[in-house]
């Protein structure tokens, strides 16, 4: 009877939610995701399990099990790389507010206004060139349609990823039409779509392409390696960069809430977005006074989750 | 027990539809990515046949293991991998057609394994009877073409649903195929029309298992009776030599050459590598014995075969779904059963068909007249029989399931990652080396797997031919 | 030991959208040898696989001894069956078919003159073995009834002969009743007790074949029985 008593508690106990443990959901890459929660856990004990998203799968993965996981949420916390799933996963009720108290530093162009997530750690959309190739590289994205490119320049599939946010953002910066006259353009001067931005990359790097919109750690990871490319921040003197920052969240009903408010507060630091900065992305602070010194674009990330007309939209213009 | 099991098997497909049921969305026709599709698909079915043909004969008329297990290899090969590997080498037509010579040339083994278990059944006396009179070219198309038309058919039909559900190959090349359509409608929770664009792949799914069930599955009692020789035996094997090496030696050579400190590289991903195998080895086996203990045919078959022809994703979407609605999900989730069983639910068929009806039914009823009890018959006279194909049935599922990608990140439970999901994203770093190791660590769990699959398959039974 | 008898009623059995039994009625007397003959298509093989419950008929009702089978599976019925491609094991030895099924294999072995031959497969024995081991093999569990499906396919005319002794040794000795199709053939024919002629589902004609002969009831079977196959 006692063994049985004995038996039975250990059963509970391997099914109760361990108290040293927190579950991250993130679409960041497992080769540098895994650097940061081993920071995390040498200075707190905590362990994280990690589900990771691969690039097959972004757009279909992790958001979509959150959202069916609803109910009965297996996850504490949702770090994405971008702020657009973070945007969506609040609209379908998914996330619970939560004001990280080591993120007071960062301003409110890069959270929630309901503190559903907060943003850190930030990519930037740019032009990526071959040195080698290109002396006078483009300055902004519209240039990129200019007959003396034509046929020279890359661009990711902008149904998908980062590419599509983009475009969201210039037609909510700069309207529908401009957005969708600016990719007709790209499209008659025989842009070449590729599957994904670190393949834009890797044809620049190659010479087979001039150029190409891409982000900057794809950039930072080509140019580590040797790759003659450089990158513009496009756009400067008119609309202005986009900016593309990670955001954390906290899961609604979390099971390990406490361990997840843990994370969160150890993840939006200074110390970790300093972090991210020297790792192989070079993810930019988001409270670094010197991104004050470019110029970018102003972002409703809450709206841009409503624009699956115009990926329509740009899908038939494109003939994607 | 088994009949239960395939309902739950249906599980996959059956929280896609409901989804569609309940979902936003309308339906569309699709017609473009259709006409893309039957350009990646029908280009890659015509590949396959071109490399499949030949090594079909070759197989047909060797007894080796080692060519059966080198045409699985292209079967692991992940298509995502194929396709970057042609833009690195800045093949031409990295568009549809590029789409189609990648799928074939990934897809050539269904062709080849199913076409050569028909090329084994031919009668040796209308053989005889063709040598004594007719040419070799008049015995290919008196004998042999009749004999093997229906299994090429529904090989051929088979690669064309494997090639139209493959995305990865089309994302990267940027070819708006079906698949695309779908999982861009799933991304944009378009369930409906999501639906739309896959029921044709559905209905094709469910009219090429009413034709497989129409196909004899019985093996032959002896080893294949040669039909070729000489000058034709000849060129068909250097055919299928340039088409093992194309396909399956040289990728593993290359990736052995990359492959810069494996074991090092294999020891800091263990657990990715362990986890993979475990979850590989554990599919295969649940579902092979699921297989070999049920004995009649089934009319879940089409929707088995549906499931294989979706999207990986959005089966696994479909399995998430349901466990949710059902309040399953706290249960199935956690422990890695929830993936477990997408992962069987989406590779059922390609268990369940190899495995049917092993032994003549005459056997059967002989056993049953003479007073054999089911069990004693199960395993003195169909075991026998069917164990070999279990093996090896065994084999191809833990190879396709080390491949697949789609479910395995919406139902890992979490800290778990396999070794093709860390492969894909460790591709986009450029880390060559490690790539390498990874791929060239799938290919060895391969070929152990396949060579050990086929080898039990002889314990016990003392091939009598 | 001696046989059952049979009665078969108003048998009627579809398959493929084709009547294959239409109402056939048939009497077996115990220990009684028939002969079914009949063309091709007649139903001769569907007929014996329904007796043996191998195939559930669409109407009407078979009975041994008066005991209506109906849900009585094949195992229970007691019926020794040689098919016509005679079915053996492929994977199992002439000693482990029979193990499989008796006690006592070694009798039997030596009954049908498979002694020295044990540790061989179906594979590695000439025809005439192969259908001793299938004959011994449907025997060799004391059936009440024996059926034998068109059982010479394929043997040359001294291991044709051979068989038949040893079948009509059997029936001797076993008083076994017997059911032999063909749709063709003498030697056997002749050893019957009556034959039956199946056309088209149905019996066209029952008696002895000096009977059938003298008084056949229409062309038809004046004609089958005038086939030169059937001089014996």
């Amino acid at each position: 009877m006692r063994a049985a008593r004995f038996l039975f508690i250990l059963f509970l106990a391997a099914c109760g939610s361990r108290t040293d443990e927190v579950v991250v959901y993130t679409s960041v890459d497992d080769l540098y995701a895994k650097e940061i929660f081993a920071a995390f856990t040498k200075d707190t004990a905590i362990r994280v399990l990690p589900v990771f998203d691969t690039e097959e799968s972004k757009t279909l993965g992790l958001v979509h099990r959150l959202i069916a996981e609803k109910d009965h949420p297996q996850a504490d916390v949702f770090w994405s790389g971008d702020c657009a799933r973070s945007a969506l996963l609040k609209k379908k009720g998914v996330l619970e507010p939560y004001r990280a108290s080591t993120a007071d530093a960062i301003g409110a162009e890069w959270r929630d206004p309901d503190n559903a997530w907060t943003g850190f750690g930030a990519r930037a959309r740019v032009i990526v060139y071959n040195t080698k190739a290109v002396k006078e590289p483009p300055k902004t994205i519209a240039e990129l349609a200019d007959p003396k490119w034509k046929g020279k320049i890359a661009v990711a599939n902008p149904l998908f990823g980062t590419t599509a946010a983009h475009v969201a953002a210039i037609a909510q910066t700069r309207g529908e039409e401009t957005a969708l006259k600016l990719f007709a353009a790209l499209r008659a001067n025989d842009v070449r779509f590729v599957g994904g931005n670190s393949h834009v990359r890797d044809l620049v790097a190659r010479g087979d392409c001039a150029a190409g919109l891409t982000d900057t750690d794809d950039v930072w990871i080509g140019k580590q390696r040797g790759d003659p490319i450089e990158m513009v921040f496009p756009d400067q003197d008119s609309g202005g960069t986009l900016l593309i920052p990670n955001s954390a969240a906290l899961i609604q009903g979390a099971s390990r809430a406490a361990n997840a408010k843990r994370f969160l507060d150890w993840l939006l630091r200074i110390e970790t977005e300093k972090l991210l900065e020297k790792g192989p992305s070079r993810q930019m602070p988001v409270r670094d006074s010197d991104l004050r010194r470019l110029r970018t674009m102003h972002v409703d990330w809450g709206r841009l989750v409503e624009s699956e007309a115009l990926l329509d939209k740009v899908k038939s213009t494109l003939g994607l | 027990m088994t009949r239960a099991i395939g309902f739950v098997l249906a599980a996959p497909l059956a929280g896609f539809a409901l989804e569609a049921a309940l979902g936003a969305g309308q339906f569309q026709l699709h017609l473009r990515a259709w006409g893309q599709t039957l350009i990646v698909a029908g280009g890659a079915t015509l590949l396959s046949i071109l490399f499949g043909v030949p090594a079909a004969l070759a197989l047909a008329h060797s007894r080796g293991r080692l060519l059966r297990t080198l045409t699985l290899f292209p079967l692991l090969l992940p298509p995502v991998l194929a396709a970057a590997a042609w833009l690195g080498a800045r093949l031409p037509a990295p568009g549809p057609f590029g789409c189609a010579a990648i799928l074939g040339a990934i897809y050539w083994p269904v062709i080849a394994l199913l076409l050569e278990a028909s090329l084994r059944r031919i009668p040796a006396d209308a053989l005889d009877a063709a040598a004594l009179q007719l040419t070799p070219v008049r015995t290919a198309r008196v004998v042999v073409w009749p004999h093997v038309r229906p299994a090429l058919g529904a090989a051929a039909l088979l690669v064309f649903l494997l090639a139209a559900s493959e995305f990865t190959v089309p994302a990267l090349f940027v070819v708006p195929t079906i698949s695309m359509t779908i999982y861009e409608q799933m991304s944009a929770f378009r369930t409906a029309s999501a639906a739309s664009a896959a029921m044709p792949l559905i209905a094709l799914a469910v009219a090429l298992a009413w034709a497989m069930r129409r196909m004899e599955m019985i093996p032959p009692a002896r080893a294949a009776r040669p039909f070729l020789s000489g000058a034709p035996l000849a060129g068909v094997r250097a055919l299928a030599s340039v088409v093992w090496f194309a396909t399956a030696i040289a990728p593993a050579a290359i990736f052995a050459s990359r492959a810069g400190s494996f074991f090092p590289t294999l020891s800091m991903n263990l657990d990715a590598v362990a986890w993979s195998a475990g979850i590989a080895a554990a599919t295969a086996l649940l579902l092979v014995a699921w297989s070999l203990l049920s004995t009649r045919r089934s009319r879940l078959e089409p929707v088995w075969l549906a499931t294989l022809a979706l999207p990986g994703v959005v089966a696994g979407l479909g399995a998430l779904q349901l466990a949710g609605r059902t309040g399953a999900l706290p249960w199935l989730a956690p422990s890695g059963a929830l993936l477990l069983l997408a992962l069987m639910a989406r590779f059922a068929f390609a268990a369940w068909l190899p495995l049917r009806e092993p032994v003549d039914r005459g056997q059967l009823e002989a056993a049953e007249l003479s007073g054999l009890s089911a069990v004693r018959t199960w395993w003195r006279i169909t075991a026998p029989a069917v164990l070999p194909r279990a093996g090896a049935t065994a084999a191809v599922v833990f190879v396709l399931v080390l491949g697949e990608i789609g479910p395995v990140v919406l139902l890992s439970p979490p800290g778990r990652l396999t070794a093709s999901q860390h492969l894909f994203n460790l591709m986009h770093y450029g880390y060559d080396g490690v790539v390498a190791s990874l791929a060239l660590f799938l290919f060895g769990a391969t070929a152990l797997v396949t060579w050990s699959g086929m080898h039990v398959g002889r314990l016990g039974t003392n091939r009598f031919a | 030991m001696s046989g059952v008898s049979v009665q078969i009623d108003s048998l009627s059995r579809r398959l493929g959208g084709r009547d294959v039994l239409r109402g056939l009625t048939l009497e077996v007397d115990a220990g009684e040898w028939i002969a079914l003959l009949g063309p091709s298509g007649a139903g001769k093989t569907t007929l014996l696989r329904t007796i043996a419950g191998l195939d559930k008929p669409d109407a009407g009702r078979i009975c041994f001894d008066g005991r209506d089978l109906a849900g009585v599976a094949p195992r229970d019925r007691r019926v020794g069956f040689v098919f016509q491609d005679l079915a053996l094991w492929p994977y199992l030895s002439v000693e482990q078919h029979l193990a499989e099924v008796t006690a006592s294999p070694g009798t039997i072995l030596d009954r049908f003159q498979l002694l020295g031959h044990e540790k061989k497969r179906p594979h590695e024995l000439s025809g005439g073995q192969r259908q001793k081991l299938a004959l011994a093999r449907a025997v060799a569990r004391d059936p009440k009834i024996l059926l034998l499906d068109e059982p010479f396919t394929g043997l040359d005319p001294i291991a044709r002969n051979a068989a038949a002794e040893l079948i009509a040794d059997l029936h001797r000795e076993r008083d076994l009743t017997t059911i032999y199709v063909s749709h063709y053939f003498g030697g056997l024919v002749e050893r019957a007790s009556r034959v039956a002629l199946l056309r088209d589902g149905r019996i066209e004609q029952a008696g002895t074949l000096t009977e059938l002969r003298a008084n056949p009831k229409n062309e038809w079977v004046a004609a089958f029985l005038a086939d030169e196959a059937f001089q014996p």
